[in-house]
């Protein structure tokens, strides 16, 4: 059996009210604003058309670098690739033959006797670099510090398949003669689609997911979240997206070749997602206006004092001076309407009589033995064993270096045991991937907190509230209904980062609270925290395992805390369990004392 | 056989530049964290000196000498200019700054010296070359290779008897160790970029007189090659970094060597799909530790 769903049922009363963090505010502010531009583009004369129909352009191609690089956190210098793709593709396919006679002669018969109408060849263009995505995400997905690197690999790939197929491309010469069909109402309509995806995307099940294992991949994965396919899906969304851009750059620039989609186009639209700060919607509107603003004059400035690449200097000099100045960018990684409701009322909740949990009687619901895990030669953990009943609380001491870390993180899937059997409830999961068996009910905190900190505290929640199956809109009301329960409430809008020590571990709990665990283990919760601090802690403990009907496996230091909190105490020692059964029998054990010669039988309370 | 001595004779040759860049790619990695893109340019920095050097009519090796010093002193100075305030940063901003500085050398090189490539006088007894069998190689390449091997014995010398070789190994099995012996951060990371430099610098004669020639975006091409086979091989990892670096080569020349004329345009779509492939088996590298970050 799974935790009840005992102490959700909270429905916050003002939460409509301060639901702000979810709005698309400033994104329609965006979107109305690319209409306007839109509707009066064409009665410009050519020249600030033309600047308006690229700006367009290349911000759909910054949203979608966003889409994936600002979500998760990986630079990707591929995605100008997809956008030579789908430029190609769009200009072959709606080529009238005439043309194609002229300047691809070499094309197959069945290609030269197409000429699809624009907008469609736009959307196989698009549909060719998702595909494209699709093979290139396989590998991308499964790589993380190397992903930046192999997605230059993909950038040369690409571009030396567009420069090799000449029947297709022209090779390195010049592809000429598509149809100028990109407008400035035709730009800006694809700008506001690419927009709203982004904006949608950044909100959904998996843009949560995606934004928090780029927070940090491993307390991600003990939340649940699949973190190679949620990548992989943001990769493809966000190849698609740029296959948007391609086959507007298709029609706007009516003639290109392989070197268009190359370096220099990426150092543009990379330079417009890091001024902006790549972390929001919002950074890439305002980082490629003010780019393209500065381009455009230094462009201009380099052709009347002859000086070469003055445009390419000025895009690295603009990088440098955000690296170095504010790394994150002008908007952070913020929404405006984050930072809003930031600002705004804290929510409240209606007072309802929480039901009462029901503790079964006691039933093992965790067990763990023969747990074996060497680290080079070193034995760290040697046939440990433990176990967790529901409802009671099992305590798990040990001297520093005696593996009790090493034993949460072999129990959650962190790190690989040599060998180990572990059942939750009537489960066998000890095959399984850590985000599996943290949906399988295993919550657990860190030693040394590891919140998402650039997501609000309601979103660190609402990460693990998705794991356990909610949507987005039911996540978001059981994520502050367990805020409220482990007392942080009034920080729920505020970044997970900005909280002191002790809030940020009520965090930890709550998110590991919102999989509905079976199991939870807390690795060292009372640390930093004086006596009656932790006394204060233990109630809390007891009171939320009553209400989700689940075990608990505490690591302490605290003698005290141990004692009084435990109902079974397991001893480790040199990876070896030395002692396991009634706290006070244990610790009154000779060799429980000489594990822990110089704390002495006096209760400490250090660290 | 002939065919095979000519093929391994340009593997070990193109190899042997490959592993010198990635070692200098993986040793900055080790103590910092940073993929540097400006590698290249450091590369074609010792090109123009070189250069220089020659025009100027210093005897050829004093030239290189000239020239790869150059090169590790340059590497110090741009670790300190454009690295030193973004040191603690993320991979991504470190990755991201080193591509605006490889951006901003080649503009440099460009307005600064000549957007056209400038001829290497190379000596006369270099363009000479010599027979094995029926094969002939080329002075450049018997060169080329000697010195490859050469660096990279002494490299081993270096990691595995001196203090800073140690320091180095130390840094890129866990920086953190490296503070703890007590060893200054600062100092170290200086050091790892006079070494890349340094390594840079070799291989950058090699190139140039390879090729005979220098121009602006002429390291650009090798530093990604570079980065792929630091990639292949382990990011951080210094045994990989040589071993990538002799994979990507044999791969590169055997499809040069015996691909159909038909598709030998696609011969670098081809050689980074098969390392691209190659690293989906391995993501860590092949010789690359698998992650065990301490929770």
């Amino acid at each position: 059996m799974r935790g009840s769903d005992a102490g959700m049922q909270l429905i916050p009363a003002s939460f409509v009210a301060t639901r702000n963090s979810r709005k698309y505010t400033s994104t329609i502010f965006w979107a109305i604003g690319i209409a306007l531009i839109g509707l009066v583009g064409n009665g410009l004369s050519q020249a600030p058309q033309l600047l308006l129909a690229n700006s367009l352009t290349l911000l759909i191609g910054v949203l979608a670098l966003q889409i994936f690089s600002g979500n998760s956190g990986i630079l990707s210098f591929g995605h100008v690739g997809f956008v030579g793709v789908s430029a190609y593709t769009t200009g072959i396919l709606s080529m009238t033959p005439e043309i194609k006679n002229a300047s691809l002669s070499s094309l197959p018969v069945s290609l030269q006797e197409i000429s699809l109408p624009f907008p469609v060849a736009m959307i196989c263009g698009v549909v060719a670099a998702t595909l494209v995505g699709v093979l290139s995400g396989l590998v991308i997905a499964r790589l993380r510090d190397s992903a930046s690197i192999a997605s230059v690999g993909i950038l040369i790939i690409i571009h030396g398949t567009l420069v090799g197929a000449e029947d297709f491309t022209r090779g390195s010469q010049t592809f000429f003669g598509v149809e100028r069909f990109t407008s400035v109402p035709v730009a800006a309509s694809v700008a506001i689609i690419a927009l709203i995806v982004a904006r949608w995307f950044r909100d959904s099940r998996v843009g949560l997911h995606v934004r928090a294992s780029r927070d940090d991949v491993i307390s991600a994965s003990s939340s649940g979240v699949r973190v190679q396919q949620s990548q992989f899906k943001a990769w493809v969304l966000s190849a698609a997206v740029a296959g948007g851009m391609g086959a507007c750059y298709a029609g706007l620039l009516g003639a290109f070749s392989p070197k268009d989609f190359y370096f220099t186009l990426t150092l543009t639209m990379l330079t417009m997602l890091i001024v902006g700060g790549s972390g929001s919607v919002a950074g890439a509107v305002i980082g490629v206006a003010l780019v393209m603003a500065v381009i455009e004059n230094l462009r201009k400035i380099g052709d009347s004092i002859g000086l070469f690449g003055l445009t390419n200097a000025g895009l690295a000099v603009i990088i440098l001076l955000t690296l170095y100045l504010r790394p994150k960018g002008i908007m952070g990684f913020h929404e405006p309407e984050e930072i809003a409701a930031f600002g705004g009322e804290a929510p409240t909740l209606t007072e309802q009589d929480l039901p009462d949990g029901i503790v079964s009687a006691s039933e093992e619901v965790l067990s763990v033995t023969g747990l074996t895990k060497k680290f080079s030669g070193l034995v760290a953990l040697d046939d440990a064993k433990i176990f967790v009943q529901r409802g009671k609380i099992s305590g798990l001491i040990g001297p520093n270096g005696s593996g009790k870390s090493t034993m949460v993180n072999c129990i959650t899937g962190v790190t690989k045991a040599d060998s180990v059997v572990i059942n939750l409830g009537p489960l066998q999961i000890h095959k399984e991937h850590t985000w599996q068996r943290a949906r399988a009910g295993l919550g657990r905190t860190f030693q040394n907190i590891r919140l998402f900190r650039n997501l609000t505290v309601l979103d660190n929640v609402v990460v693990a509230c998705i794991s356990a199956g909610e949507s987005v809109k039911s996540a978001d009301k059981s994520a502050l209904a367990l805020l409220n329960q482990v007392g942080v409430l009034h920080h729920a809008y505020r970044f997970a980062g900005e909280l002191s020590f002790g809030d940020q571990r009520r965090v930890e709990i709550a998110r590991a609270l919102a999989l509905r665990p079976s199991v939870l283990l807390l690795d060292e919760p009372a640390a930093g925290m004086n006596p009656a601090e932790s006394a204060a802690l233990l109630a809390q403990f007891r009171e939320i395992m009553k209400r989700a009907n689940a075990g608990m496996l505490l690591i302490d230091h605290d003698v005290t805390l141990i004692r009084s909190a435990c109902d079974s105490l397991t001893v480790l020692d040199h990876g070896k369990v030395i002692a396991q059964g009634n706290p006070e029998q244990v610790l009154s054990l000779p060799e429980v004392h000489a594990a822990y010669l110089g704390w002495g039988d006096e209760p400490s309370n250090d660290d | 056989m002939d065919a095979l001595i000519s093929y391994l004779v340009n593997v070990i040759s193109l190899g042997g530049t490959y592993a010198l860049l990635a070692l200098g790619l993986a040793v900055v990695f080790s103590v910092l964290g940073l993929i540097n893109f400006a590698h290249g340019e450091l590369m074609t920095l010792t090109g123009y000196v070189l250069l220089a050097g020659i025009l100027t009519g210093q005897q050829f090796w004093v030239a290189v000498l000239i020239a790869v010093l150059a090169c590790g002193l340059a590497a110090v100075l741009m670790e300190f200019a454009a690295f030193r305030p973004v040191r603690n940063a993320s991979g991504a901003t470190l990755l991201m700054t080193s591509f605006a500085v490889s951006m901003l050398l080649q503009v440099l090189f460009q307005n600064g010296i000549s957007a056209r490539g400038q001829a290497i006088p190379v000596p006369p007894w270099l363009t000479t070359s010599i027979s094995i069998g029926n094969s002939q190689i080329s002075k450049v390449q018997v060169m080329s290779i000697t010195i490859g091997i050469l660096a990279l014995i002494a490299l081993k010398i270096f990691f595995d008897r001196s203090y800073w070789g140690w320091a180095i190994r130390a840094a890129a099995d866990d920086f953190e160790v490296v503070g703890l012996m007590g060893i200054k951060a600062s100092r170290l990371i200086s050091f790892a970029f006079l070494l890349s430099g340094l390594l840079a610098g070799i291989a950058g004669v090699l190139w140039v007189v390879q090729r005979g020639s220098v121009d602006p975006l002429m390291g650009f091409k090798p530093v990604l090659a570079a980065f792929i086979v630091a990639v292949i091989g382990g990011l951080g990892s210094l045994t990989g970094a040589v071993a990538g670096g002799f994979i990507l080569s044999a791969i590169e020349i055997a499809l040069q060597t015996w691909l159909p004329a038909g598709v030998m345009p696609y011969r670098d779509a081809i050689t980074y799909t098969v390392v691209v492939i190659i690293l989906s088996f391995f993501p860590n590298g092949i010789f690359g530790k698998r992650d065990q970050e301490k929770v």
